[in-house]
């Protein structure tokens, strides 16, 4: 029974609950009006935008939040305002109904405006953001090309978002002109060097590179993409100290990219400071010494013919200050690297150290001249100053490889087109392709090789010493040559510089030409037209002359009794001599055996019936 | 009476006739049987002196060509204001001297140094005549011309030489000719050539010519010396003078401080 009455009474109990929640219903709450709205900002490739959002999303869901809270408060409190109601129920409920929407349309409301604020806040963030310059990992790579376009002016500082895709030119435009100075290694430490847009940009605005790796890479990320002359002025734009940068140099010997000859000359001064400095050796300076003093210029010549070489001399320098000078203007022409193609020196090979002279094609490989300050190059046709030496090597010919240093100062020509040399210095010690070493004297002298009109020809206005022969010889003044000219059925150049072969045994076709011949006993001279012969002891020398014939030299009596220690053989064309040492004097033979001039004193022994005769007084 | 007077002179004049024949044909007789043997031997004597003369003229004009060859004469007064000197008896004349030309004529040396040495020195070769101890000979001073030929230099010689023998004096024959062989002609004419190149320009030796000189069967060369100088030596293989060649020689001082 008593079970039965508990029973009873929670039924009631569970009845009356029911009848208030039957009441209740009306105060129920109503979040319908805190519900978040979404707020897009200004587009999802804004600058910020998504910090936008996330900003305003926040801040909705604490504003929706609050409206919930707000809303149950309400419901709540009608919910008690029900339950209190004991008087007129029936007339009550609506009243807490009335207050509980009232409540709860406050609640919404004041949603409705915290949600406003929201936007107002987020989109204040977005635009502290854009204007901050300060792009952090909220703002997405997406959005970095609107902030890029929108920061102003000084305010970037978010560099490392330069690594992002989809920039655009002309935001990689904008900043490379605002922070191009000042932020070099910001801008080429993130920037996408393969990104056509940077490339572009770059291009455009020339932008100068500061890292030499940076540039290269660029280079080559811009070969084949990029317009070559674009390309080509961009690179005139570097500076010469990163293009002097090896990977730089691969990079535009792959890209093929033209430097202007001055910009060239600049570069490979910067390459040339960094290569090592040959020493000429002071054995050099010697033989410098030594062979300017065969042809010394002072009591040995005539005053024309010492003009004749002062005037050359100046000439070479002349052409030496002009080249020179042609490093600092924007003399016509272009130059490019190149991986110097068989190159004989093991530096120059295969790698880009070779710069090429568009204009006259002849290389020249850097690596091959010593470094410091002491060699340059520049163009309008290639130049390679000696400023040690006051020399200047100018190449001209696409089979002209160029010059190379040797450790003892000694100079390699090559064997392919011209190489003329000029010496306003001691003089120039140079080898060519055919192992001829020369000592060049002050003046300018043209090396004609392969792809010239009389290869293996050294063309002088000065003197040349060939120590292997002993053999110096020089040029001679036009107006002696004018005062003996005889005129010649053959066809020959009338260049009056004097024309000198090596083991051809035959002239060539030059109005003035010497060729020396080795043989195993004497050497071969062949003489035509007008220069003067020295054969080179090592104090002395044995003097002669071609003027149109061969001749002897009355400089001998400066050299009395030299005995030079080779033979030779001379023909002048007409007449055949031999020349060389017996006894302790060197004695000219003609072709009848007879001896013309003897480098020594005649004997001033007598016959007994010349001694009579000669000292008849004095013996009576 | 006028026809005898005529008998009577022819009668004389008849007799005058025979008696100077007879006188001339005594004379004529004795003159032939005493003098002839005086005679001969003033001939014998002439002739050694003439000889003795002429031997003279030959040793004077071939030491002329020598000397002229090998020093440029031995003059009492030097033809030449420069010479190279080996020592103060041996030295060669400058036919070039910085930039000068001293060089003779043919006919200078002819005359200068060749026909000057004989004036000069023939007289010291016939010494007064003293190896003659028993003849009074008198002598002059000659006079002497020289022609070259090709081959030879040709003197010709008056040279008066007087004999006197008591009242009488005999004068020999003054007219003495020889002949020395030498291509003296050409020699001088190579020398001339070669001071004359000098002249105009002294850089040079000239091979050339020497080569196209030395071809004519002479030697031709050029010795170095001291002093700037070049001394050029001919000898002349075709010819000798007491079995030595002939030798032609001089200096030239080159200009150097043009």
């Amino acid at each position: 029974m008593k079970m039965r009455k508990a029973d009873i009474l929670l039924g009631i109990l569970v009845l009356l609950m029911m009848i208030k929640f039957a009441y209740a219903q009306g105060c129920a709450p109503n979040t319908a009006g805190c519900a978040p709205n979404p707020y897009g900002c200004i587009s999802s490739t804004d600058c910020a935008n998504a910090e936008c959002i996330t900003s305003y999303t926040t801040c909705d869901n604490a504003a929706s939040s609050t409206c919930n809270t707000e809303v149950t408060t309400c419901s709540t409190t009608c919910a008690a305002c029900v339950e209190g109601c004991s008087a007129a129920y029936e007339s009550c409920v609506p009243e807490c109904e009335a207050e509980h929407q009232t409540c709860e349309n406050t609640a919404s409301s004041t949603f409705k405006a915290a949600e406003a604020t929201c936007i107002t806040k987020a989109d204040s963030l977005q635009k502290t953001i854009t204007e901050s310059g300060v792009y952090g990992a909220g703002v997405g790579c997406g959005e970095i090309n609107s902030c890029l376009k929108k920061v102003p002016v000084g305010k970037f500082q978010s560099f490392t978002r330069l690594s992002c895709q989809g920039i655009k030119k002309d935001q990689y435009s904008k900043i490379l002109k605002e922070y191009g100075n000042s932020h070099k290694a910001a801008i080429e430490g993130n920037s996408p060097m393969t990104s056509s847009e940077f490339q572009q940009a770059a291009l455009e605005t020339k932008y100068e590179f500061q890292d030499p790796e940076k540039l290269a890479e660029f280079i080559r990320g811009c070969q084949g993409a990029c317009d070559q002359n674009a390309l080509n002025q961009f690179a005139t734009e570097q500076s010469r100290t990163v293009l002097a940068n090896q990977d730089v140099r691969a990079a535009m010997t792959a890209a093929k990219i033209e430097l202007p000859w001055w910009k060239q000359s600049l570069v490979m001064l910067e390459v040339l400071k960094k290569l090592p400095e040959v020493q000429a050796a002071s054995a050099l300076y010697g033989a410098y010494s030594f062979a300017s003093g065969i042809f010394d210029g002072s009591a040995d010549e005539d005053p024309v013919q010492n003009n004749y070489y002062t005037q050359n001399m100046q000439s070479a320098q002349s052409d030496i200050a002009v080249a020179s000078a042609a490093s600092k203007t924007s003399s016509l022409g272009n130059s490019y690297w190149t991986n110097c193609p068989d190159h004989p020196e093991l530096e120059c090979a295969g790698k880009p150290i070779c710069v090429v002279d568009t204009k006259d094609k002849a290389s020249q490989c850097l690596a091959a001249l010593p470094g410091g300050e002491v060699t340059s190059v520049t163009f309008s046709s290639l130049h390679v100053i000696d400023h040690r030496q006051n020399n200047m090597f100018t190449l001209k010919g696409a089979e002209n490889q160029g010059v190379v240093y040797r450790q003892d100062g000694n100079v390699n020509i090559d064997k392919g087109g011209t190489t003329k040399i000029s010496v306003a210095g001691p003089g120039a010690s140079v080898t060519d392709a055919n192992s001829n070493q020369l000592y060049i004297g002050r003046g300018t002298t043209t090396y004609l090789g392969i792809g010239s009109e009389s290869p293996g020809t050294y063309l002088t206005n000065t003197f040349i010493f060939n120590p292997k022969s002993s053999v110096a010889v020089a040029a001679v003044n036009p107006s002696e040559q004018q005062k003996l000219r005889e005129s010649r059925a053959i066809n020959i150049n009338r260049d009056e510089k004097l024309s000198l072969t090596f083991d051809k045994q035959k002239l060539s076709l030059y109005m003035n030409a010497v060729d020396i011949s080795g043989f195993a006993v004497n050497y071969l001279l062949l003489t035509r037209g007008f220069s003067n012969i020295k054969l080179v002891e090592r104090d002395k020398s044995f003097p002669l002359a071609s003027r149109n014939n061969a001749k002897g030299d009355s400089l001998i009596v400066k050299n009395k009794g030299v005995a030079i220690s080779k033979g030779y053989n001379v023909n002048d064309g007409t007449y055949d001599y031999i020349i060389k040492t017996t006894g302790f004097s060197t004695k000219v033979f003609a072709e009848n055996g007879k001896i013309l001039e003897d480098s020594s004193p005649m004997s001033n022994e007598v016959s007994p019936r010349q001694q009579i005769l000669l000292y008849k007084n004095t013996f009576t | 009476m006028k026809r005898r007077g005529q008998v009577t002179l022819f009668v004389a004049a008849g007799i005058l006739l025979l008696g100077g024949f007879i006188l001339f044909a005594i004379i004529r007789d004795t003159s032939t049987s005493k003098l002839e043997p005086e005679i001969e031997n003033v001939r014998i004597d002439d002739t050694n002196i003439r000889n003795f003369v002429q031997s003279c003229v030959d040793k004077t004009s071939k030491d002329a060509v020598f000397y002229l060859g090998f020093i440029g004469g031995n003059l009492k007064e030097d033809a030449f204001p420069n010479f190279y000197n080996f020592d103060t008896s041996y030295r060669l004349p400058y036919y070039y001297h910085e930039g000068k030309s001293f060089i003779l004529t043919e006919q200078e040396f002819n005359d200068l140094v060749l026909a000057k040495y004989i004036n000069e020195n023939l007289r010291e070769c016939t010494n007064g005549f003293k190896s003659f101890k028993n003849t009074r000979i008198a002598d002059n001073n000659p006079k002497t011309s020289v022609e070259l030929t090709d081959n030879e230099a040709a003197f010709n010689i008056i040279y008066p030489v007087s004999i006197n023998r008591g009242f009488k004096t005999r004068n020999l024959d003054s007219n003495y000719v020889t002949e020395v062989k030498a291509r003296l002609k050409d020699i001088i004419a190579i020398a001339r050539h070669i001071v004359a190149d000098e002249t105009e320009n002294d850089r040079y030796i000239h091979w050339d010519y020497l080569t196209d000189v030395s071809n004519r069967n002479y030697n031709i060369t050029a010795y170095t010396h001291d002093e700037n100088t070049i001394i050029y030596r001919i000898i002349d293989l075709e010819n000798e003078i007491d079995d030595e060649p002939y030798i032609f020689q001089w200096a030239n001082k080159i200009n150097l401080a043009k």
